[in-house]
């Protein structure tokens, strides 16, 4: 386990760097465009600090931008904007008051500042996109003492419309493909424009900016604001370490606000959470040890199995299964409540060191997903007993992980199988960002459960009825770009399944989970899968304990279900399926790759990129390009988002299961589209073996 | 541009909240209602007058009474930052190690009267070693001493901190309280590193117990003080 001995972030007080080599000048501020910098229009060399992740919101000129900025690496951060331009022309055949805009962003420091060369970055705004936001940089930012920093740049696109300096070559104004494509022949290229800016930062909690902007607004100077001037003005401050506010006179005409909130995955509001105090390990007197009495009495098994049953729930922890032998037990459980699987471990391991007989010496704990044994952790319990003071790193080194475990090695606890989970309550689906309206929202009730029927086997439903909302909205006077020879549509009708209340079948699956060697894994699902399709579903994965690539294969064959969601089923059907590998690259990056043949009959190949984090926290991209040509697939040319995982268990404190999974997709069309089925192996896998515990291993003793 | 048009085309779900569902569902299984519970957790503690330091009569009363219902070492306990005062009642030795138990299960480890582990705290001390300090005060002697402390980061990984300590002793008190009636030393150990700086605080009976102390258990914790009332 890495132990650190740096400035760790639970301390509040932050080392002042020390001027020694090269600085990589993170700034707290975020400008109106919601990326990291100290300036207000312009761009800086700045970078936040690493991970943070930004969620920024501004207006001015009539114009709303809500944008979310993730700091990737200490030197790389992405933004995503939603835009909406209140009295923006945008052609006559827009009916909408306001214009919605999405763009996407990249900054990239090249160099950190030292003490005679100024940091410098390069940027691409909105370089995916429509090209409204389009605009390249390179930018240098230079430190004069502690709380001046000077900022010079050029710009191109719309970062060189005003004032324009030079002018490279012609800038093409087609875009690439069906738009959604990199436009990378426009980048550095047509009319060059410099810029500059002075950033003052008067205490930790304000600072003051002036700019010289290099954009001349030129499609909204006149029927949004006016551009009298390229000067800009604005001071921030902040509120704490999460909440800022700027406000800035710009262009010598209006006022701009922003907020921005920032958020550290690295760190946590409440540091190992405020779980109740585990059960302290249980020393075994020295005379028991060789005591072997118990392993006769006929009805001693039985009640050490109640003993642990009761004492594992306590800690919200289910037993599954025993195997219990006169120096080793080998228990199954279900872990409910812990996010952190070490917590789990490191509890089990104490509750055992407390109910088992004196003579056990061994104490094996496997991990139950859906009946399913996955990895498992085993420990001397003399070790648990010597390191319970000691560093959660000296027990780590004790650990031994495997996977080999099968369900029928265990007698099954009693009370398991079969048994019904199940839930009651309201549900707010949420659409945000489309390009035709900020927010859509659906109240539903949601009733679903789970019944358990025997180790493996689970059959599983969910249930919707609409209470209200929006979510089926089609604003008047759609008119639309109408993708040539467009493929059937196999997502983009999503809307049509949100019209009427229901009931609404949301999934009602029979699936069968079990391990077919040690190393494979295998889920068959069969039933209403999804919302939009139902048929039949079948994954195998093969997993090494002690690997960091696992390769899966899915094949399904489903028919698209009717729009009211209940039984029947419309004429499309189709055989989709993916071969996919995962690899744990380090350092907290994970990627995967998923080739094969996707719902609208199109070949391809979908590439993800996760940054994980070691409290739940998943930050990642992916894009998919099928063999659908841009012109079929509409504007955006392919498949592209962003994703966010926030665990319940970092927002409130408590351990808990939950997250709030977040997708932005670029535009949800048809081709490159997968199906939903739940249960799928890979997380709950990986999550039970070595490698990812040791991630978070400092939680075993907590 | 040229995209006006084209980005009214079909969209759908982008997002959804399931954990908007948790604030007000129920059910069978952990986590349903976790907001609920979180919220209310708060406003209760918030409410909760019991959890506050007692006047001096109405401690002695408690002190008596719950000494009479346990033959257990009992101590009382305050956490200066959330002004919450606790009974502790020792519920387990390990070795040289000890914890302490509150009736809301949080727990704290100590050697000989000095924390080395706190639990259910929130940005819990995970682990310690205090080997060099414990020898100088029990030895009553001025002196200089390192001590780590093991917290985890927001990632859940383990992460050292070491601290220079001196000691010095400081006077003598009397105490009498629940069923320890001495005279002890007094003695005050500072500790500075990481570009923080805490002071600790102990009384030693003259057989080398620490009978009450105020001790610096981690930078979001702070001082908790310890009373030894057996």
């Amino acid at each position: 386990m890495r132990k650190r001995t740096l400035q760790p972030a639970i301390l509040a007080l932050a080392l002042t760097p020390t001027m020694i080599g090269a600085d990589p000048q993170t700034t707290p501020w975020i400008n109106m465009y919601g990326n990291p910098g100290g300036l207000i229009d312009m761009p800086t060399a700045e970078v936040a600090q690493d991970a943070r992740l930004v969620t920024g919101l501004s207006y001015f000129g009539g114009t709303t931008k809500t944008a979310l900025t993730f700091q990737v690496t200490p030197k790389l951060s992405g933004s995503f904007r939603y835009s909406a331009l209140n009295g923006f022309d945008a052609g006559p055949r827009y009916t909408l008051p306001s214009y919605y805009d999405r763009s996407f962003d990249l900054h990239y420091q090249l160099f950190e500042e030292t003490r005679y060369r100024p940091a410098i970055a390069l940027g691409l705004r909105d370089l995916l996109g429509t090209g409204l936001y389009e605009g390249e940089y390179i930018v240098a930012t230079k430190s004069i003492g502690k709380k001046l920093r000077l900022t010079g740049g050029l710009g191109w696109g719309r970062l060189g419309s005003h004032n324009t300096a030079t002018t490279f070559g012609t800038r093409p104004s087609e875009l690439l493909g069906g738009g959604g494509i990199p436009n990378y022949d426009r980048w550095f290229r047509g009319p060059m424009a410099p810029f500059a800016g002075i950033s003052y930062q008067h205490n930790a909690r304000l600072s003051f900016a002036a700019e010289y902007s290099s954009d001349a607004y030129l499609r909204e100077n006149g029927d949004m604001f006016a551009v009298k001037s390229p000067v800009n003005l604005g001071i921030n401050y902040k509120l704490n370490n999460t909440v800022q506010f700027g406000a800035a006179y710009m262009y010598g005409s209006t006022f701009g606000l922003n907020v921005a909130i920032t958020l550290d995955p690295k760190s946590a509001p409440v540091i190992g959470g405020n779980d109740p105090a585990p059960q302290p390990v249980a020393l075994r007197k020295k005379t028991a040890i060789a005591d072997l009495g118990w392993t006769f009495e006929a009805d001693q098994k039985a009640q050490i199995t109640k003993a642990l049953a009761n004492a594992l729930a306590r800690e919200g922890i289910k037993l599954e299964g025993l195997k219990l032998a006169a120096t080793k037990a080998e228990i199954m459980i279900h872990n409910e409540r812990y996010d952190i699987d070490s917590q789990a471990i490191g509890r089990t391991m104490r509750v055992m060191s407390r109910v088992l007989p004196a003579s056990v010496a061994t104490f094996t704990v496997t991990q139950s997903s859906r009946g399913m044994p996955t990895g498992s952790v085993a420990l001397a319990r003399a070790d648990l007993e010597a390191l319970e003071n000691a560093p959660a790193s000296a027990i780590l080194q004790r650990a031994s992980f495997s996977a080999q475990s099968r369900a029928r090695d265990f007698e099954i606890a009693q009370g398991r199988f079969p048994r019904l989970a199940w839930s009651f309550g309201p549900l707010v689906k949420l659409s945000a960002f489309d390009p035709d309206s900020p927010v859509r929202a659906d109240l539903v009730a949601h009733l679903e459960g789970q019944y358990h029927i025997s180790p493996g086997w689970v059959a599983s439903g969910a249930f919707t009825y609409k209470l209200g909302g929006n979510l089926d909205g089609l604003p008047e006077g759609r008119t639309g770009f109408v993708a040539v020879d467009p493929a059937y549509p196999v997502r983009s009708d999503a809307r049509l399944y949100a019209s009427g209340s229901g009931p609404k079948i949301d999934h009602l699956t029979l699936a069968r989970y079990g391990r077919l060697s040690d190393n494979l894994y295998s889920r068959v699902t069969v039933g209403y899968l999804e919302q939009m399709y139902a048929g039949a579903s079948g994954e195998l994965l093969w997993k090494p304990v002690n690997s960091r690539l696992a390769i899966g294969a899915e094949l399904n064959y489903v028919a698209q279900r009717d729009y009211d969601q209940q039984f029947g089923t419309r004429g499309y059907k189709i055989a989709t399926g993916h071969i996919s590998a995962y690899y744990d690259l380090g350092n907290g990056f994970h990627t995967q790759l998923d080739a094969g043949r996707y719902l609208a009959g199109d070949w391809g190949v979908t590439t993800s990129l996760d940054r994980e984090f070691g409290n739940g926290w998943r930050i990642g991209a992916y894009v998919t390009k099928t063999n659908l040509s841009s012109e079929s697939f509409g504007e955006g040319s392919f498949d592209k988002g962003i994703r966010i995982t926030v665990p319940m268990s970092w927002a409130i404190g408590s351990a808990t299961k939950r997250s709030a999974p977040l997708t932005i997709q670029s535009l949800t069309r048809d081709g490159g589209a997968r199906l939903n089925v739940n249960g799928r192996l890979y997380q709950s896998i990986r999550s039970s073996h070595g490698a990812d515990m040791a991630k978070t291993w400092g939680r075993f003793w907590r | 541009m040229g995209s006006v048009l084209e980005m009214k085309q079909h969209s759908k779900l982008l997002l959804v909240f399931p954990a908007l569902l948790l604030l007000a569902a129920c059910g069978n299984q952990p986590g349903h209602g976790t907001g609920l519970q979180a919220i209310r957790g708060a406003v209760l503690k918030k409410a909760a007058p019991s959890s506050a330091i007692p006047d001096a009569t109405e401690l002695k009363r408690t002190i008596t009474e719950a000494l009479a219902n346990t033959d257990k070492r009992l101590a009382v306990a305050v956490v200066e930052r959330h002004n919450t005062f606790t009974f502790l009642t020792e519920i387990a030795r390990n070795g040289a190690y000890s914890t302490w138990g509150s009736p809301d299960r949080r727990t704290l480890s100590e050697q000989s009267g000095l924390v080395t582990a706190s639990r259910g705290l929130g940005a819990d001390l995970m682990s310690a070693n205090v080997g060099e300090s414990l020898a100088l005060i029990q030895g009553q002697r001025a002196g200089s001493a390192i001590r780590s402390h093991i917290y985890l980061d927001g990632e859940n990984q383990e992460v050292s901190l070491i601290f220079s300590c001196s000691f010095a002793p400081t006077g003598q008190q009397t105490i009498s309280i629940g069923e320890i009636h001495v005279t002890t030393r007094t003695v005050e150990e500072r500790c500075a590193g990481h570009g923080l700086s805490f002071q600790n605080n102990y009384r030693v009976s003259s057989t080398g117990r620490i009978v009450q102390s105020r001790q610096w258990i981690g930078p979001k914790i702070g001082h908790i003080t310890i009373q030894k009332l057996r």
